[in-house]
């Protein structure tokens, strides 16, 4: 009944307490910070500081370890508003989350000890590092190779725009052993990685990506985390899953602050207010918005219950809100004109450029589409 | 261990399609299941019987067949019989 009622005050649009302090937060400490953040291309120092005080980085983490072990509500109220601050401080927490499930389910006691209170206190910074130059959604072609020395492994390969790259204190690495998806943990001072900074993208600028290559990189055996079950890595699949519920809630938020401006500006002009192809437009904005916000309320019910769904939902909820959030941004700019169109002054353009990433990142559009009618097939 | 078994089948039965199984056969060789299908597994088990899985209780040769699940759970129901 508890769950029922907090589905119904989302999808009615009320804010709850949480929300309420997520705005409070972002206020005060990401929107001030929002252009330098696109103009310098990283998060600042005391924005990360900031997020590590109030516990966000221990969303998803589990008290015992020290996390907020929030809700799924509250997790998509805190990605949404974040995104409404900056693309990449959402994204931030999205990689946060996607290197935390793994751990938290498949690492062993002493990797889930060590790492869980740093990443929940913000101590360590996690990276997760799945894309390669050659081997992007489809992360069953990774190239990325361990290799079995007996008493430790050795990785050897490159991965390709990692978010955090830049600043993480240690990786999460999907690579093959014997034709075997697995993840290992990787830290950043390990003299085989070598890291490259990557710049100036369309979008999420302050991602702070980067190149890492492993050259003969030592690996303590113990720094594996689950192994391959069914194609990819069983861990890495809870990971993505993770990051495609935070990225869905993230493209929401996005799409909501578009929407938001393009009704600001359009109650500004009356001469907008009455004409009917401003009109259409805005229509189509409201029910992708909507539309976008039922599928990440159900998907948030489903996780917060647990039920079996919640993999199928996630996967709805990811697809829809990324392509609302591109379709919204683009029409917001379509509707405010030139005004809409500033580098770096405009909030709209950067949601719009923002935005394009979401359809991108934690399986692309694409990807979701062979995704989607697998699980309604199978099911 | 039977009815465990007999609730596994009725969650495995729509995936397999039709196609009838014998409680030993590896439904991974089989072809049928795809990416997801250990996630979801995962998340029966942890329901359906309100456990938390070890790390090291998730593995391949764990989550194979129909016996091998009942098996995993049939041990936790024997370590800790309040569950």
């Amino acid at each position: 009944m508890k769950d029922l009622k907090k589905h119904r005050q989302y999808n009615m649009g009320f804010n709850s307490d949480f929300e309420k302090e997520v705005i409070s937060f972002v206020s005060e400490y990401i929107t001030p910070y929002a252009i330098e953040m696109d103009v310098t291309q990283n998060i600042p120092n005391a924005v990360i500081k900031n997020i590590a005080d109030k516990g966000y980085f221990g969303a998803c983490v589990k008290s015992k370890y020290g996390g907020q072990n929030m809700n799924a509500y509250d997790i998509m109220s805190l990605h949404k508003i974040m995104a409404q601050g900056h693309g990449s401080v959402e994204n931030m927490l999205t990689v946060t989350g996607m290197v935390t499930q793994p751990i938290q389910r498949f690492g062993s006691r002493e990797i889930r000890d060590k790492w869980l209170p740093l990443i929940a206190t913000g101590e360590k910074i996690g990276g997760i590092a799945l894309t390669e130059p050659n081997a992007g959604s489809d992360l069953r072609s990774v190239e990325t190779c361990l290799t079995d020395k007996k008493d430790h492994f050795v990785l050897n390969g490159v991965k390709r725009w990692i978010t955090l790259g830049q600043i993480a204190d240690f990786f999460l690495v999907l690579c093959k052993l014997e034709n075997k998806t697995i993840a290992v943990i990787v830290e950043r001072n390990n003299p085989g990685l070598k890291i490259k900074s990557i710049k100036n993208m369309l979008g999420l600028k302050a991602n702070m990506l980067a190149e890492l290559e492993f050259t003969d990189c030592v690996v303590p055996k113990e720094n594996t985390i689950g192994s391959e079950i069914d194609g990819v890595s069983t861990a890495i699949n809870f990971g993505l899953d993770e990051g495609r519920f935070t990225t869905a809630c993230g493209s929401l938020g996005i799409a909501e602050a578009a929407l938001s401006e393009a009704i600001k500006h359009v109650r500004e002009k009356d001469r907008l207010n009455k004409h009917q192809l401003v009109q259409k437009l805005l229509t189509e904005m409201i029910v992708d918005v909507e539309s976008a916000k039922n599928f990440c309320t159900a998907a948030a019910e489903a996780r917060e219950i647990f039920d079996l769904s919640m993999v199928r939902k996630t996967l709805l909820a990811k697809y829809v809100a990324s392509k609302a959030a591109t379709s919204v941004t683009s029409n917001a700019i379509q509707i405010l004109g030139a005004k809409g169109c500033h580098l770096n002054s405009s909030f709209t353009e950067r949601l719009y450029r923002d935005a394009k990433i979401m359809e991108i990142i934690e399986g692309s559009t694409q990807i979701h589409e062979v995704l989607i009618p697998k699980e309604f097939l199978y099911v | 261990m039977d009815k465990i078994k007999e609730k596994i089948r009725e969650r495995i039965k729509p995936i397999l399609q039709g196609n009838e199984i014998d409680d030993d056969e590896n439904f991974f060789e089989l072809g049928l299941v795809h990416s997801l299908f250990a996630m979801q597994i995962i998340l029966f088990i942890e329901k359906e019987y309100k456990i938390e899985l070890d790390p090291d209780e998730v593995s391949l040769e764990n989550l194979s067949s129909i016996d091998a699940i009942a098996e995993i759970i049939d041990e936790r129901f024997k370590k800790t019989p309040s569950v």
